[in-house]
């Protein structure tokens, strides 16, 4: 009987040992105090990068020269429009290199005059231009880089609808509105070197020139909206 | 009781398909199935209005702001000329500078020729250039040397470092059209040539700072 009763005595010791042990916040404490060095800015470059205006010009004229097949890749395929700097390489494409971010991305495009009509890139209307946007969770930032026509800000989008993720049949984006044309709003020539700043919600249509397009910088600021990978 | 259960049975039964089917999320595929109504490309949920009545970003501006290059080259014109004869510009070189909003920052920074401006880094803001008008060097990354914490005229601004020049980093010849991308807590020092040196900065607070410590220079 005596040793029956150290027996559970003892299987009630370990028992409850181990609980304790695995219930204790020790190891969790220890992890908060170790001497690490958590990034306080997550996913930020790490390293300045530099892009020559000889180079950006060159890309836009190529760009220019050779549009891109609607919804395809970019005609130019060289390397020298990567940017300079240890911090290239998010992806591996040839192509200008989109640097993405939580809080902005760096990135440039191109817009093509279309003759005759193709479906436009996100609502399938048939048109000469790609669609007019409106994006609620960003702000964007334009430098125009080559090739000019028109910019239209403002005013009121026609046939809007949401904006897809991918194709037809893809998921609606939250906040990312297309459609064309805009009724009223204002419209500013542009040619290379300008530069817009646009709101949040504020619709915008590119209307490039037939001889060359328009190449631009587009740099978006995520205003606290967005998911990042909508932020695009 | 024999003929009883052969009417209960399929009773029974019926009663149990019609709870089945109803119960069934049949109709929820369905709902979601390619046959909805509607064109191609027109979404199913239509879009809200395009003016919100509340604004879900806050402190941004309302209005498109466009600045030609020829308002970018006569600003940095104006101010390499203020620097010249010693007197300041009455107002800003350009329009609308700066541009403040809660998560970023547009402002345009002039150096004088031969003036070496202080290394500085910030830990919570990513700053974005565009070189507008003359030539000079930029030094980015690696050490600064004598690094202090920034004092403005209300105190050390916790985050913002400067020091007298960059141990290590790395040398860019910039001019007009150039960009760069200054992460986060990178140091950076730029050095004007002849004639000066005028870029924009694009000031994004990533997160860290109250935005009114989103410092401009």
């Amino acid at each position: 009987m005596k040793s029956k009763i150290v027996f559970v005595l003892l299987g009630g010791a370990v028992f409850g040992y181990l609980a304790g042990h695995l219930s204790s916040p020790r190891e969790t404490v220890a992890a908060q105090s170790a001497p690490v060095s958590p990034a306080l800015m997550p996913d930020q470059p790490t390293v300045a990068m530099y892009w020559n205006a000889d180079d950006l010009r060159k890309m836009a004229a190529e760009r220019g020269a050779t549009p891109r097949v609607q919804g395809g890749a970019y005609a130019d395929r060289n390397p020298r429009y990567q940017p300079q700097g240890q911090g290239q390489g998010r992806g591996q494409g040839t192509q200008f290199q989109t640097q993405r971010f939580r809080t902005h991305s760096i990135g440039t495009n191109s817009r093509f005059y279309w003759d005759p009509p193709v479906p436009a890139n996100l609502t399938g209307i048939m048109s000469h231009y790609d669609d007019v946007e409106q994006h609620e969770g960003v702000s964007d930032f334009y430098v125009i880089l080559g090739g000019g026509g028109k910019m239209v800000v403002d005013g009121e989008i026609e046939n809007r609808q949401y904006r897809r993720a991918g194709d037809l049949k893809s998921l609606l984006l939250p906040g990312e509105f297309a459609g064309q044309p805009i009724k009223g709003g204002t419209t500013y020539d542009v040619k290379p070197g300008d530069w817009l700043a646009i709101p949040p919600n504020a619709p915008h249509w590119q209307l490039p020139q037939p001889d060359g397009g328009m190449s631009y910088l587009l740099l978006k600021v995520n205003v606290g909206l967005y998911p990042g990978s909508i932020a695009r | 009781m024999k003929k009883l259960s052969a009417v209960l049975l399929p009773c029974i039964a019926i009663a149990g398909f019609v709870i089945g089917f109803a119960l069934s999320p049949a109709g929820k595929v369905l709902a979601q199935s390619e046959s909805r109504p509607g064109t191609p490309g027109e979404s199913a949920i239509p879009a809200p209005s395009l003016r919100q009545p509340v604004p879900l970003w806050a402190d941004q501006p309302t209005k498109c702001n466009y600045w030609s290059i020829d308002d970018i080259r006569k600003a940095h014109t104006a101010l390499s000329a203020a620097d010249a004869s010693g007197k300041s510009l009455a107002g800003p070189a350009l329009k609308d500078m700066p541009l403040q909003t809660r998560t970023h920052l547009y402002f345009v920074e002039h150096r004088a020729a031969g003036k070496m401006a202080p290394a500085e880094s910030h830990e919570g803001a990513s700053d974005f250039y565009v070189i507008m008008g003359g030539t000079g060097t930029m030094v980015t990354g690696g050490e600064i040397e004598n690094k202090k914490t920034y004092a403005s005229a209300a105190g050390p601004v916790p985050g913002e470092y400067r020091g007298s020049s960059i141990k290590g980093g790395q040398t860019y010849k910039v001019k007009e059209g150039d960009w760069l991308s200054i992460p986060p807590g990178v140091p950076v020092q730029s050095v004007a040539d002849a004639g000066g040196l005028t870029y924009l900065v694009l000031r994004i607070n990533v997160g860290l700072y109250p935005w009114n410590l989103l410092p401009r220079s």
